[in-house]
């Protein structure tokens, strides 16, 4: 039975939190007298149209939908390559490869330190035949490809596989390339991986080779180079989330120079992944702000004349941190509202987690949904149909301006400090986002932030929906270090050492570009590890990040 | 004044998802305790050595990407070799339902699942170390 009194209280409920995540105290109403800052020509324009506040394109999805671009990856190359062609017969035009832990981290798949977890996240993936596996039967020409990985490694071995099979790859479309930039804050053992003795590394100079050698050879290919959805993910807010997108952008800018490239070829291929956090409205209007500020930056500060390097073409990644593991099919409805505020914001993709994440990698059932959610914003919403729905909402274009306004403020302290690198390195960024975490915690702990399912509104756990659990297929796993294992002793192991004392002098070679002595390692079957290897002992660092492993010559 | 519980906590494996251990080494060291954070990416001989120097009552370790058995299973061995089976060992993060009662079995007292209050964690860690510590004065 319900308390006396508890009817009319939930009946006279109303809203008690009037500040947006980023700490921004909204009124009750907005009107004209709220904009009268705002110059409609100057500062929303059409879509596609400088400022680019309202898209990148005039049609938006009209002239093209976003990506569903759900992330997968399992177990061995061979098990998931039958995966990808299942995903393309269920229409999908892109795929999202998810690597495993041993992969990202760089090491062999049969050390130690990989027990337990080879191919549980993500598809593992050592070696160029491990890629030339995974792509067996694949389209390349037609596909558009994007991973999260560290290095360049995978990339590289896929353009190997894309020459032997007889594609252009000046025609090549996929999203990937310099997530070393924004690594270290949300990989914080990794620093060395960027940065090491006051300089960059020897892995992060390949991986600025490599973004040399995309916008070079590759102009189709969308370089990801921050996935600032896990700066969201590990306790930042939106106005942190794009004046860190900004300020590595800027980096990538000045290092590009010093190589010779203008600031219109890098930017024009530069597209960060961004996060669809909680709050609807405030996320809308820090998509629409990002563009604004892009465009006014790309052209003010580093003088940009080509209108595709002022548009922000950018991804969004649905919060995970927000789906809960109580009530696990909430987390759908989670999945829908950060979708649909994605689409508003004018996103080109999206990746929306299964209602199991906090619970295991998704089931093949959870994944369908997340798509079908998605599929319900683009087909029976009809939120599609008009380019920037919201604009000229008084609320919706005075909260954009004050995130613009927050965000430049956080820009330029960042440029004041020294810029990224600066404040990667002095760790501040890593406190801010820790700080972050400590307080939406306090939040969610003393009721002040609601979450459904655990702080309130919550049930027994015995009462609770239990999602089947998705188990690796540790058969094919197995399978895979059984030929892993046979293909290392097969290698030709004088041109291969050949290859890595190439790639070791290489490093010492520092006007050359290190992309093409990679070329030649992979091609003689250099494992990843062994080329990260060759790289981590250019900087006098172990060869084996995990120190279980020796170098073999 | 009694002894300030002492924990040692991170995260070994291939997985740097810290949201968590730092969230709930904050909790701790609110609460009165000695917090000894190593961050992602250690090895388990590292935290071993890490409880044995800093005389640890508790170890907290949190896993996002599996492994948890495979790891727990050698770093529960590492830890009775060293003679520290008083030492309360307890983990948190994505886990498995099916792998609890084995990780239970090899010694973790506790698994920590998302959406857990970190006050039910600190009660947990008093609870157990003055019931540990009763043992062994008791012993005495």
């Amino acid at each position: 039975m319900t308390k006396v009194g508890e009817t009319t209280k939930k009946y006279r409920e109303k809203v008690t939190d009037f500040t947006t995540p980023s700490g921004i105290t909204v009124n009750e109403v907005y009107t004209p007298e709220d904009n009268a800052g705002i110059d409609y020509e100057r500062d929303i324009g059409l879509p596609g149209q400088y400022p680019y506040t309202r898209g990148h394109h005039p049609l938006m999805y009209r002239g093209k939908l976003w990506n569903i671009r759900e992330i997968a990856g399992h177990t061995s190359p061979k098990a998931f390559n039958k995966r990808c062609k299942y995903l393309l017969e269920l229409g999908q035009g892109v795929l999202a490869w998810e690597i495993d832990g041993s992969t990202f981290y760089g090491i062999e798949p049969d050390q130690p330190y990989a027990e337990g977890q080879l191919g549980v996240t993500g598809v593992t993936l050592h070696s160029l035949r491990d890629v030339e596996v995974l792509c067996e039967g694949l389209p390349l020409d037609e596909l558009s490809i994007s991973c999260d990985t560290y290095c360049p490694d995978i990339w590289q071995s896929y353009i190997l596989v894309a020459r032997k099979r007889g594609y252009d790859i000046s025609q090549l479309r996929g999203v990937g390339g310099g997530i070393f930039y924004y690594g270290p804050a949300v990989f914080p053992s990794k620093l060395d991986w960027l940065w090491s003795n006051g300089g960059f590394s020897s892995s992060g100079r390949w991986s600025n080779d490599f973004l040399e050698y995309l916008l070079k050879n590759m102009p189709k290919w969308n370089i990801w180079y921050t996935s600032s959805y896990d700066f969201r993910e590990a306790g930042g807010d939106a106005v942190q989330e794009i004046a860190f997108t900004l300020s590595i952008r800027d980096e990538i800018l000045r290092e590009m120079l010093r190589r010779g490239i203008d600031v219109n070829t890098t930017a024009r291929q530069l597209s960060p992944v961004l996060s669809s956090d909680r709050d609807f409205f405030e996320e809308i209007a820090k998509m629409r702000a990002a563009r604004r500020i892009w465009a006014r930056t790309m052209k003010e500060k580093f003088g940009a004349t080509d209108p595709k390097a002022m548009q922000m073409r950018f991804h969004v990644d649905v919060s995970g941190v927000n789906y809960t593991r109580q009530q696990p099919l909430v987390n759908i409805a989670r999945g829908t509202m950060g979708t649909l505020s994605a689409v508003l914001g004018g996103c080109m993709g999206i990746q929306n987690p299964s209602y199991d994440e906090a619970w295991a990698t998704p089931t093949e059932e959870a994944v369908r949904v997340a798509i079908r959610t998605q599929q319900v914003v683009r087909y029976e919403s009809g939120v599609a149909r008009v380019a920037d729905p919201l604009a000229g909402s008084y609320y919706v274009e005075w909260l954009t301006s004050k995130l613009e306004e927050r965000i430049m403020e956080m820009y330029s302290k960042i440029e004041e400090m020294g810029g990224w690198i600066e404040v990667l390195t002095s760790g501040w960024v890593q406190n801010k986002l820790s700080e972050g975490l400590l307080e939406i915690q306090k939040k969610v702990e003393s009721g002040q932030r609601h979450v459904i399912g655990v702080n309130c509104h919550t049930i027994p756990p015995e009462e609770d929906y239990q999602p089947e659990i998705y188990v690796p297929d540790s058969t094919e796993v197995e399978e895979y270090l059984a030929e892993y294992n046979g293909f290392k002793q097969k290698r030709d192991m004088k041109r291969l050492k050949e290859a890595l004392e190439n790639l070791r002098h290489g490093t010492e070679m520092t006007d050359d570009n290190l992309v093409p002595y990679v070329f030649e390692a992979l091609e003689a079957d250099a494992t990843f590890p062994e080329i990260i290897g060759v790289l981590r002992m250019a900087d006098g660092m172990e060869y084996d990040w995990a120190g279980e492993r020796e170098y073999p010559f | 004044m009694e002894k300030k519980i002492r924990v040692v906590t991170g995260k070994i494996g291939l997985d740097d998802h810290y949201r968590g251990i730092i969230a709930i080494s904050d909790a701790l060291r609110n609460a009165g305790m000695e917090v000894i954070y190593l961050g992602a990416g250690q090895r388990v001989e590292v935290v071993i050595n890490t409880v044995i120097h800093e005389d640890a009552d508790v170890v907290g370790l949190s896993f996002l990407c599996g492994g948890q058995v495979k790891i727990m299973t050698k770093f529960m061995a590492r830890l009775s070799e060293q003679d520290l089976d008083h030492v309360l060992v307890i983990i948190g993060g994505i886990i498995h339902p099916q792998e609890i009662p084995l990780l239970k079995e090899i010694g973790v007292k506790e698994v920590f699942l998302p959406g857990t209050s970190s006050k039910d964690v600190v009660k947990f860690v008093v609870q157990e170390v003055e019931k540990r510590r009763g043992l062994e004065l008791n012993q005495r």
